[in-house]
């Protein structure tokens, strides 16, 4: 399957998107930083040239003189040079700077576009004589009751002009810090990402072959410790599993080959010479008998596998583990006479599990069968089959000689079978069929010695009841 | 010949038993690891063919064992196991040879025959004493080119004669390598296959082999007396 999307593209859009957004809100923000700055500068200009204006219009007893004449030089003597005044008194244009022209050229309009009543200060922004951006400041004053008012102009455009080109600066840069940026993020997320290509580069190199080798954490960063100890934990796992199927198939083979030594020094034997009809006979009889050995441990093997795969579990129907018993017993009742084994068994009321009804006989009857084989002759089998609390309590023991003590734990294990009893015929996988039915079946399955000497199995299961199951069903 | 079979599949030992008596050797059975050290310590076998895998004591041990005890008898060992480092092991540790599981018995025949002749210093697989032949591997006699038909047993005797040539053999000696340990011993019956040896390879010879050390034993040899 093809990854749907990677870390690092995701982490180089991000990192691209937020730059770009931010770029371009740094870029508006600083534009509108410098126009404010600008038009602050030349609003200063404005109005000191007001109150130097203000200060050389003297009120007299009966007039009021304007000594613009001082004024009135330098840039307000050039024409349209871009500053200009009008001096209006009583709403009749008095004064004029020789740069205006025409000279009664209105520097205000309809619209202010900013108004101090306090200080009666209108500004306006118009177009120009020469069609150039103006920046009018108008003052209203009272002298002798008269009405003074004052228009100051000052040009805009060497502003407006910077402005545009700081702008086209700023439009042409924008892009290529963009772009820098989406390099950067590029270069950021794989620099991140490496570890992570040297982590995949270290798994790459473990194999079913070298499942022992463990990656070193130690120069990962943090998160990749955690993967990678997490990592060796699961190969550990793995390998303990994977030992153990290797053990399993040696001994396979080791325990089909036995059988099969025999079967070939039969034959190879039988051959060597003429002999009589019953000799040959006879030699049929014991590769017969061999091959059917060898079928039962096949079998064994492939109802392990069964039972590993977990096939039984799919199928799992509430089963009386009383008429199991009874089929057990049924399949083993000849084996017991012919050993002359006496079965006893004590069952209270009638117990349900969950489970596969074929393998729970099987079960049943491997722990018979045991009971029977490694048992003294004329002795007996003692079964109970009793509900205790929401568990079910089987028990099957014999009067045989027992198991060593140390020998306990292994005689679950597949293929092991107890020097002591090597000369009674068996598989060396009843037992462990046995118990790996009970596992799946969520039950457990113990051994011990009885004080009487035989060996005693406990099998526990989950009693299955029905009324807890509707209960468990009302619930739901 | 006599050889011990240390071998804890029961029906596999008694079929090698049955195999290599029809085929003159003595066997001994014996079914776990401790057993087969204490007979193979004890009785001069001619050869012991070893499962590694043995009840009480594994095949390696009784090896190192039998080797530390200064028993050289040659060993065979006899597994299922066929990996590398389990054969290595074996011949590492004073093995002769060694023989996977399930095994042609012809084939362990042949390795069993040559591994004792070797060890009897007798690099060939044909013994010649004057105009005596011993085929080994075949297990036939001839005289000047005339095959003799011998039973399993004086076959038995006559090769343990012969792979001991100019040494004298005694009465004792013969039993032990050539009768198993179940046999009920009657040093006599030795004198009785000696005679019929005789008759089937001297009789009509001017040139007799098989000589008498009277109080001692037999011995063969193709010097005149």
């Amino acid at each position: 399957m093809k990854p749907r999307n990677s870390i690092k593209g995701r982490l180089v859009l991000w990192i691209f998107l937020s730059g770009a957004v931010m770029v371009v809100l740094l870029d508006f923000a600083l534009l509108h930083q410098f126009k404010k700055v600008a038009l602050h500068s030349v609003d200063n200009v404005l109005h000191s040239k007001l109150q130097i204006m203000k200060g050389l219009i003297h009120a007299h007893a009966n007039y009021i003189e304007v000594e613009l004449a001082e004024v009135a030089r330098g840039e307000y003597s050039i024409p349209n040079s871009g500053h200009y005044y009008q001096v209006f008194i009583d709403g009749n244009l008095y004064l004029t700077s020789p740069s205006l022209q025409p000279s009664d050229f209105n520097l205000i309009s309809d619209t202010p576009e900013f108004h101090d009543a306090e200080a009666r200060e209108w500004m306006y922004r118009i177009t120009g004589p020469d069609g150039e951006p103006l920046l009018v400041l108008r003052n209203n004053f009272y002298i002798q009751e008269k009405e003074v008012s004052i228009r100051v102009a000052e040009t805009l455009a060497e502003t407006v002009t910077m402005l545009a080109g700081l702008e086209r600066f700023f439009y042409l840069l924008t892009p290529f810090f963009i772009l820098l940026i989406g390099v950067i993020g590029y270069l950021i997320s794989s620099h991140a990402l490496r570890p992570l290509t040297v982590f995949a580069d270290a798994l790459e190199r473990i194999t079913h072959k070298n499942l022992g080798e463990r990656i070193v954490p130690d120069g990962f960063a943090r998160e990749l410790h955690v993967v990678a100890e997490r990592f060796n934990s699961l190969l550990e796992r793995l390998q303990t599993a994977f030992d153990a199927e290797k053990e399993l198939i040696a001994n396979a083979a080791h325990e089909l080959k036995t059988p099969l030594a025999v079967i070939r020094a039969e034959c190879d034997i039988a051959l060597m010479k003429e002999r009589s009809g019953e000799e040959y006979a006879e030699s049929l009889r014991e590769v017969r008998t061999v091959s059917d050995t060898m079928l039962r441990q096949v079998n064994g093997m492939l109802t392990l596998a069964r039972i590993d795969a977990g096939i039984l579990t799919t199928a799992f129907q509430p089963v009386s583990l009383n008429s199991c018993l009874d089929n057990a017993a049924r399949l083993v009742n000849s084996l017991a006479k012919e050993h002359h084994i006496r079965i006893s068994r004590e069952e209270g009321d009638e117990v349900t599990v969950l489970g596969d009804k074929d393998a729970l006989t099987e079960a049943m009857s491997n722990l018979l069968e045991n009971a029977i084989y490694y048992n003294h002759p004329e002795g007996s089998v003692s079964v109970t089959l009793q509900r205790r609390d929401n568990r079910i309590l089987l028990t099957v023991q014999d009067t045989g000689m027992g198991i060593p003590e140390d020998e306990l734990e292994q005689v679950f294990h597949k293929f092991y079978r107890s020097e002591a009893v090597k000369t009674i015929k068996g598989t060396g996988l009843g037992l462990s069929i046995t118990k790996a039915i009970v596992l799946s079946h969520q039950g457990d399955i113990q051994v011990r010695n009885a004080e009487s000497g035989g060996a005693c199995f406990t099998v526990t299961l989950p009693l299955h009841d029905d009324d807890t199951t509707q209960k468990v069903g009302s619930l739901g | 010949m006599k050889i011990l079979i240390v071998e804890d599949e029961q029906r596999l030992a008694a079929l090698l038993k049955k195999g290599l008596e029809e085929c003159s050797y003595a066997v001994d059975l014996c079914f776990d690891g401790e057993e087969g050290l204490y007979m193979a310590e004890t009785f001069p076998y001619d050869a012991v063919l070893l499962d590694v895998m043995l009840p009480k004591m594994d095949g390696f041990t009784v090896l190192e064992n039998l080797r530390k005890q200064g028993v050289d008898v040659p060993v065979l060992m006899l597994t299922a196991r066929t990996e590398v480092e389990s054969r290595v092991k074996g011949l590492n540790r004073g093995a002769d040879d060694y023989i996977p599981k399930p095994f042609d018995f012809s084939e362990l025949l042949a390795r069993l025959t040559a591994v004792i002749r070797r060890n009897k210093g007798q690099p060939a697989s044909t013994v010649q004493v004057a105009d005596l032949c011993l085929d080994l591997n075949a297990k036939t006699a001839s005289r000047a080119e005339r095959e003799i038909l011998l039973s399993a047993k004086e076959y038995a005797v006559l090769e343990y004669l012969v792979l001991n040539k100019g040494r004298v053999v005694s009465r004792t000696e013969f039993s032990e390598h050539v009768y198993d340990g179940d046999f009920d011993l009657d040093s006599n019956i030795i004198d009785v296959y000696i005679n019929k040896i005789r008759n089937k390879i001297d009789k009509g010879h001017e040139h007799k082999l098989i000589r008498t050390k009277r109080g001692v034993g037999y011995y063969i040899s193709k010097e005149e007396p």
